[in-house]
């Protein structure tokens, strides 16, 4: 029985589906978790390394709450008998979506929703100690230039600052600017292998140069002529102002697993040509085509990276056209995950920081954006061993034999052009100088634009 | 003579009949609303809800949230839905406000109002002083330099002129900080002691006899207000102006002027409160826009309100509050416009009711 | 013969208030300049490419690509320097088609259906005008913002879609100008006239009441063929109008405010779009003041 077809609007749809619910937390999920004195035991079905950094510091993707202190909030009562009534909360029905639950350094003193910000008190009992500082404030100011403004009067301490304005504030002595340090993140192409054939951002759907074959990039020609028809350089040089770096494959470098010896693709027009002269059969080659490359609207490093494709693809043959197509957030959404659009550029930021988190979402069949290849992906990656060399890699406790695993798996994504990093951003910080004590963290959120506030304090 | 109970009934009734259809506008507005959302389809819809495609990570996240909201189904059931829960006084939950949807309008509603209340002083009073030059100088060099010089504000686009004013204001003369309050002032507003009357900074802070509140209140307003202002000048000197020229052709102030009477006597006593009748009729409509139209004066300064509320929620897709905010600018708009056509009305009884 | 003659001392007469009002040709010449500039577009700046020449392309500097966002000085190559890997040269000279596009597309469909419903709102009366003004009323009370976004959503972004917005949520104005017109109109002489000789309502509309009401709203027009420059610009900065690249002075506009507070790097890529679109703004409104002043015949002395 389902879970959906077990409990309806809350509650079970019969007795025998609420026996159903107890005995399956009695059963599976109680015995994974045991509380002794002051211990917390998680009992895990297999090895995985990662698993401790996604409940402490800085990746926040569960944590260990005061259950008394939940439980008078309105939380779940720890009770199997009743848990669903807690289960796939949206956020704003959970009990602690507005109020804070944690043993931090700091606690919410106000969220302003009207003044958008979140004012911090600290937390003078931390278990390491006071914090320096005694209030942190967060605002939320849309407008880059008000934020700039606000910066250089000295009303607040740190902003955020895109890459693309990089060394604005470089002549300012009152200011503090830390760059080029790593993020646990990485921006790619994203090439879709069997676009849904209904799907209206194909164009003719066939190689008569109004458009594209929906299986356009099953051809590994066609994937080799993108990608050598990219401009890395000019890319992290230029636009965003040398705050980047190259990668072989879609994992950020420093990264277990990561291999510098890999080859890098090469910025080559003339590999470009003679690929689409190879793809199809020449049919490309003769007919041209058009495709279209889409960004979500605002983002101008993803909107330069489709441009990118445009103004080289476009070079080497007048019968080529690339379209670059802005869309609203909905509409980019719905055309990514339906496999809508041929060609888009993507990102990911790391979850945990670990190989696996980066390797199971490009490149397993089944991953976040493997599975959004369709076509003949899941077959190929199925024969060539790239589901099984990311599955055996996760487990795999011996290192030295997880890095032979990784280094065989980048190989094939190389050489089969299924790998499409573009870059691997790096952070750029702009701060007051009275404001000390940041240091870079590539997992922490907002790690690049402001200091851990536990260890920040401010230089009278 | 026009019969002057028949007048009043008439006036009555027409107010009647106008807030009797009031309902059935806002029914049309919300419907037309949700209709348009709702062809958007589920899947895109779910946008809402997921503000990055990482939320989507499960198989079935998608399915999920379109089962949680109904996204999926037929238009009438979700609107009825909507309307129901209406009825009842839920307008539904802003993602935007993280709140209900009636609590994130009403609470953000009074930065919105101080800022609007005194932006229009500045602009009716400069905008008709500049009106009435331009319209006794007709023509000549005065005219011509008073309507460029109000054009050129009102054709620059709002976010340019404010991030000119707060270059200037801010960043250069370091006098008009954008934001609401300074954060000490923002301390003193959320304290416990601070009576909270009107929920104006500017006048809360006189009720609580905090002069420091009131200076920092006033001087996160100059900066919008001056920006708001220029931009809004034109618009009454053109109607004051042309008013003033059309008065000045009708037979009275021929007659007055034959008499021999001043320009002086003339232009104070006769053209200028007749000219005044076209202006009391837009200022209802001006009101309404100051309370829509602050998005990006908002945006520049970083000011909370309902402006900046609704764009957010516009660029989210934020459903509820959409159609909220929809629904309260309408209800102010419509009563707004009949205010002004019952003024109308009473200053000049000739005009048709129909 | 007689007529010929009307028409030429009407002519005659128009031309000399233009003449006699500075600021009236003020206008008329800057709208001239601004048509001669979109006319030879193609020569002033020309197009790489058979692309569609209102999509900008990154632009070559010293002989190569440029990819680099950060305003560039104007040079003899780019007049009007370059920011954002656009040409601003490019971006203005096109945009004035842009604007021209927007605003006579807008103001004369929105019009049209105005000036339809409007019409018939005020001829008919009764149940018909009823339900058509409060149609009206549904359409006035949504907030534009509102709207345009939604509307984008659905239609997908650019300049295009948001003139379909405009559209659509532009005509109301005009509708309850014209009905107002229409029902003052009704009852003069002439009207009741023609009725009482039984010619057909569109015949009465089209032929008698219209020529006699339409006026305020060719002056509406050309104002709002400025103002609509100044709404696109707005939606660029909401997220909502064309994206960065399209060929808009609005667009320039909205992207350049982020160097606006350095001035001294980024002066060219607001003052040009800046003035074209304030002249352009100014330009109209001085030429539907003058319209006004020429022949409103509640002005004519």
């Amino acid at each position: 029985m389902a879970y959906s077809d077990a409990v309806v609007e809350k509650e079970p749809v019969s007795a025998e589906a609420k026996e159903k619910l107890i005995a399956f937390y009695n059963e599976v999920i109680d015995p994974l978790f045991v509380v002794d004195g002051d211990n917390f035991v998680v009992n895990m079905k297999g090895s995985f390394g990662p698993f401790l950094f996604t409940i402490v510091r800085y990746a926040g993707w569960a944590g260990i709450l005061d259950s008394a202190y939940m439980k008078e909030l309105g939380a779940w009562d720890g009770n199997a008998d009743g848990w669903w009534k807690w289960h796939d909360l949206q956020p704003e029905e959970s009990p602690i979506h507005m109020s804070d639950a944690g043993s931090g350094p700091f606690k919410v003193n106000v969220w302003d929703q009207e003044n958008q910000q979140v004012v911090l008190d600290r937390f003078d009992e931390y278990w390491q100690g006071p914090a320096k500082i005694k209030q942190v404030i967060l605002r939320d100011v849309q407008e880059y230039s008000t934020r700039k403004a606000l910066l250089e009067a000295g009303d607040v301490d740190c902003i955020a600052v895109d890459p693309i304005y990089r060394g604005v504030f470089d002549d300012n002595p009152d200011l503090n600017v830390i760059e080029g340090f790593p993020r646990a993140q990485v921006t790619s192409l994203h090439m879709t292998w069997g676009v849904d054939p209904n799907s209206e951002y194909l164009g003719s759907g066939k190689l008569d140069g109004n458009g594209i074959p929906a299986d356009f990039f099953n051809d590994i020609n066609a994937r080799k002529a993108i990608l050598t028809a990219f401009n890395y350089d000019a890319l992290i040089e230029d636009l965003v102002n040398g705050l980047g770096e190259r990668v072989p494959t879609d994992l950020p470098k420093g990264f277990f697993g990561y291999d510098d010896t890999l080859p890098m693709y090469e910025f080559d027009l003339d590999a470009a040509e003679q690929a689409w002269k190879e793809a199809w059969d020449g049919q490309v080659w003769e007919n041209g085509f058009k495709i279209i490359a889409m960004y979500n609207s605002g983002n101008e490093i993803r909107q330069t990276c489709c441009e990118m494709v445009k103004v080289y693809t476009e070079s080497l043959n007048p019968k080529f056209k690339v379209e670059v197509l802005g869309a609203q957030w909905p509409t980019y959404l719905k055309a990514t995950r339906e496999e809508l659009c041929p060609l888009y550029s993507i990102g990911w930021v790391a979850d945990y920081p670990d190989a696996h988190n980066f390797f199971s979402t490009y490149y397993h069949s089944k991953g976040y954006y493997g599975k959004r290849h369709g076509g003949d992906y899941p077959e190929l990656a199925a024969t060539l061993g790239i589901d099984d060399l990311v599955t055996r890699g996760a487990t795999e406790p011996d290192p030295k034999v997880r890095t032979q695993l990784y280094r065989q798996l980048q190989e094939i994504v190389i050489e089969n052009y299924i790998a499409t990093p573009l870059y691997m951003p790096q952070g750029l910080y702009v701060g007051r100088e009275w404001l000390k004590g940041y240091f870079p963290h590539p997992l922490r959120s907002n790690g690049d634009t402001t200091p851990d506030y536990y260890y920040a304090w401010k230089a009278e | 003579m026009v019969d002057n109970e028949e007048v009043r009934y008439k006036l009555t009734a027409y107010i009647i009949r106008r807030l009797l259809i009031l309902p059935l506008i806002l029914l049309g507005v919300t419907f037309m609303i949700f209709a348009m959302i709702w062809s958007l389809g589920p899947e895109r819809l779910i946008g809402t809800y997921v503000k990055s495609p990482e939320a989507l990570k499960s198989e079935s996240a998608e399915q999920r949230i379109i089962e949680k909201y109904g996204l999926d189904q037929p238009l009438p059931v979700q609107y009825a839905k909507w309307l129901g829960n209406v009825f009842q006084g839920d307008f539904g939950y802003s993602n935007v406000g993280r709140t209900g949807v009636r609590e994130a309008i009403t609470s953000r509603l009074p930065y919105t109002a101080e800022l609007a209340m005194y932006s229009i002083i500045p602009v009716i009073i400069v905008g008709i002083w500049l009106g009435v030059i331009a319209g006794k100088n007709h023509n000549r060099w005065k005219d011509h330099s008073i309507r460029i010089f109000a054009i050129i504000g009102w054709s620059l686009p709002d976010y340019v002129f404010g991030l000119l004013v707060l270059l200037v204001f801010y960043s250069w003369l370091g006098w008009f900080p954008p934001g609401y309050l300074s954060q000490d002032g923002l301390a003193a507003l959320r304290s416990e002691t601070w009576n909270s009357v009107t929920k104006f900074a500017t006048i809360d802070s006189i009720i609580n006899w905090r002069w420091d509140i009131f200076v920092d209140a006033i001087r996160h307003l100059v900066g919008p207000i001056i920006t708001i202002s220029y931009l809004w000048w034109a618009f009454l000197l053109r109607i004051t102006r042309s008013s003033m020229l059309e008065v000045m052709r009708k037979d009275y102030v021929r007659t007055a002027r034959a008499k021999g009477l001043s320009e002086k006597v003339v232009i104070n006593k006769h053209v200028k409160r007749n000219a005044m009748i076209p202006v009391v009729t837009v200022a209802g409509g001006m009101i309404v826009q100051l309370l829509a139209g602050t998005v990006i004066v908002e945006t520049i300064f970083s000011r909370p309100g309902l402006g900046n509320f609704t764009a957010m929620a516009a660029v989210q897709l934020d459903y509820f509050s959409i159609i909220g905010s929809a629904l309260f600018f309408s209800t102010i708009l419509i009563v707004a416009n009949l205010l002004v056509d019952i003024s109308y009305a009473l200053i000049d009884p000739r005009i048709r009711l129909s | 013969m007689h007529m010929k003659q009307k028409n030429n001392t009407e002519f005659k007469r128009v031309m000399r208030k233009i003449l006699k009002n500075p600021s009236a040709m003020l206008g008329f010449f800057l709208l001239i300049f601004f048509v001669i500039i979109a006319i030879f577009a193609p020569l002033l700046a020309p197009v790489e490419g058979d692309d569609n020449p209102y999509q900008m392309k990154p632009t070559k500097y010293n002989g190569k690509m440029l990819w680099k966002s950060t305003p560039i000085a104007p040079d003899p190559e780019h007049p009007f320097g370059i920011i954002g890997k656009y040409d601003v040269w490019y971006g203005v000279v096109w945009g004035t088609r842009s604007a021209f596009k927007i605003g006579l597309i807008v103001s004369i469909i929105s019009s049209f259906i105005g000036i339809l419903i409007g019409s018939i709102a005020g001829y008919f009366g009764g149940m018909i005008d009823e339900i058509l003004m409060r149609i009206t009323d549904v359409f006035m009370s949504i907030p534009f913002l509102v709207a345009a976004m939604i509307m984008t959503t659905i239609l997908g972004k650019g300049l295009d879609k948001v003139t379909i917005a405009l559209i659509i949520f532009g005509w109301m104005q005009v509708a309850r100008l014209i009905r107002g017109n229409i029902l003052q109109a009704k009852e003069e002489q002439y009207v009741l006239a023609a009725k009482a000789l039984g010619i057909n309502s569109t015949k009465i509309i089209v032929k008698h009441l219209l020529p006699n009401t339409i006026f305020p709203v060719v002056v509406q027009m050309s104002m709002r063929m400025g103002s609509l420059v100044i709404t696109a610009a707005a939606l660029s900065f909401l997220g909502v109008g064309a994206e960065m690249g399209y060929a808009d002075w609005g667009t320039i506009l909205s992207y350049s405010r982020n160097y606006m507070l350095e001035l001294n790097r980024s002066w060219f890529a607001v003052v040009f779009p800046g003035i074209a679109m304030v002249l352009f703004v100014l330009a109209w409104n001085l030429v539907g003041d003058a319209l006004r002043d020429i022949f409103d015949p509640k002005m004519r002395a």
